[in-house]
């Protein structure tokens, strides 16, 4: 366990602000009727940064990453994205797999022919990964059928396929053990390392985030109340 | 093709849903182009008994009636000749009689009569109808004969006939809305399932307006594919093909809000 901790550690000498900026917060709030969700949120995502942001429940990490994300528009404030044409992927929450659905054919759906040469090489990826996270011989499994962990695997690999510029994950891991939870991180740090990936990960893992010493930004009542490195929380 | 395949996958996400959504395209375009066919039939199946012009001829028993109805059939203006039976003659000797307008020696009342409606065939001139009835006074002695008018199908038609015609014409109206409005609850329902597809296809593929695409060819498919299949009909409407063009169309634009997942 502690070991695992170490090289990630060691890693973490690639994190940080590599080429500039991807994406700026400028002034951002977002109000839910009359309910202040989010306010005078000021940050930037650097391009091929791994960053966290913690929270309590409610603190409003959801709707930061989906502010960032692009889902939602904020009610104040403006999000810059500096890079129009990077593709956004982002893991939701409640996953949203189509329960119908085998895992592969979920996986399917990150299939797109614009950016794979052809089918066979989106099979080979999407073979590697499922390799990587031990789920191979799951893959026929109907999500229905699927467990926790497994579902969430399937989420977060489906993002990967669809290759992303940035991928923005939301608590990808509560259903994890740490385990499983540091063999989803090493397998972001990988990309980020080798096709320069931002990862920007929601989570409350105090675990995951104490063996982490790149960025950090801690929201309190929709407020960014901290960023900056994991020792100071 | 990526389109209709997405169609497709989610048609067979609900296979039951999605099959019954087809069936209804199919019957949606069989109705509309069908609308001169069905408003024939259902006028006809109206107005069936009224088709042909008739008259009622009552004679004494004595007479030779049976050489009489083999003269009439003879004739080329006549398609039928109907036997009535005495329950019928009874009521149409005081019909008769009373349309007749005349005074009745009360002997006539009570001769033993015999009954035929001769049906004329279909498109016999006036004339020939008049003609056809004096030829009838001339072979049966007139004492012993009571002939009712010439009645065509529209002015025989009775008044709960008459009300079925004109309602008749509610009907297409009627199977039309239902089968519209059938569609459209199982249109809504098969945009529902595929908008949770499409969102996923914009999220993790660089697509967009990938649920308009999706429907406009998916739907837009099956509707050419079944004008196609019933292209043989005859007395096409082709007035109703621009209508549910239009109609469809107008289904498209109400959109869903674009992220159909969020509970
Ligand atoms: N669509 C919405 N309408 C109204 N209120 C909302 C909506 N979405 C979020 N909220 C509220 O905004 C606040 C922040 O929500 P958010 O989901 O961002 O929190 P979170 O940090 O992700 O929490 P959790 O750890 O439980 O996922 C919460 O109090 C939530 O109730
Ligand atoms: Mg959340």
């Amino acid at each position: 366990m502690f070991d695992q901790s170490k090289t990630i550690n060691q890693k973490n000498a690639h994190y940080g602000l590599k080429s500039g900026k991807i994406l700026t917060l400028d002034n951002v709030g977002v109000n839910f009727k009359n309910f202040n969700a989010l306010s005078t949120i000021q940050m930037e995502i650097g391009q091929g940064e791994i960053l966290f942001i913690t929270g309590a429940s409610g603190a409003g990490k959801t709707t930061l990453l989906r502010v960032l994300s692009g889902q939602l528009q904020p009610t104040k404030g403006r999000v810059q994205l500096l890079r129009p044409n990077a593709h956004m992927a982002l893991v939701f929450q409640d996953l949203r797999l189509i329960e119908n659905y085998s895992c592969e054919m979920n996986l399917m759906m990150a299939y797109d022919n614009s950016i794979y040469k052809n089918k066979n090489e989106f099979v080979y990826e999407m073979v590697e990964f499922a390799n990587i996270l031990k789920i191979r011989n799951r893959l026929n499994l109907k999500i229905k059928d699927a467990n926790g962990g497994l579902k969430q695997k399937i989420a977060i690999l489906r993002a990967l396929l669809s290759r992303p510029d940035v991928i923005f994950l939301d608590e990808p891991t509560s259903s994890l053990d740490q385990e499983n939870a540091l063999k989803i991180f090493e397998l972001l740090n990988f990309l980020n390392v080798k096709k320069g990936l931002t990862v920007v990960w929601a989570s409350h893992d105090r675990d995951l985030i104490r063996s982490f010493s790149g960025r950090i930004i801690h929201l309190d009542g929709g407020r960014l109340i901290h960023a900056g490195h994991a020792c100071f929380i | 093709m990526f389109y209709l395949n997405l169609f497709m996958r989610a048609i067979r996400e609900h296979p039951l849903k999605g099959l019954s959504f087809i069936f209804l395209c199919g019957l949606f375009i069989l109705v509309l182009l069908a609308q001169n066919i069905v408003n024939d039939f259902l006028q006809s199946k109206i107005a069936n008994k009224n088709q042909y012009s008739y008259f009622y001829v009552l004679m004494s028993s004595n007479e030779n009636h049976e050489d009489v109805v083999r003269k009439l059939r003879d004739l080329e203006e006549v398609k039928q000749i109907e036997t009535l039976n005495q329950e019928v003659i009874a009521k149409e000797v005081k019909k008769i009689l009373s349309e007749l307008d005349v005074n009745v020696l009360s002997p006539v009342l009570d001769m033993d009569y015999v009954g035929f409606k001769i049906i004329f065939a279909l498109k016999t001139s006036i004339r020939s109808q008049q003609l056809v009835r004096e030829y009838v006074e001339r072979l049966v002695d007139k004492k012993n004969l009571i002939l009712g008018d010439i009645k065509d199908n529209i002015s025989d038609r009775k008044a709960s006939e008459d009300f079925l015609f004109r309602k008749s014409h509610f009907v297409y109206p009627f199977i039309l809305l239902s089968v519209i409005s059938l569609w459209l609850i199982f249109f809504i329902s098969v945009k529902r399932t595929l908008a949770k597809i499409a969102y996923l296809v914009e999220q993790y593929q660089r697509r967009r307006q990938v649920l308009l695409k999706t429907l406009l060819i998916g739907v837009g498919s099956w509707l050419v594919f079944f004008i196609i299949v019933f292209s043989f009909i005859p007395q096409v409407n082709h007035l109703n093909i621009i209508g549910a063009a239009l109609l469809v169309l107008i289904t498209f634009i109400g959109g869903f809000k674009k992220d159909m997942w969020e509970s």
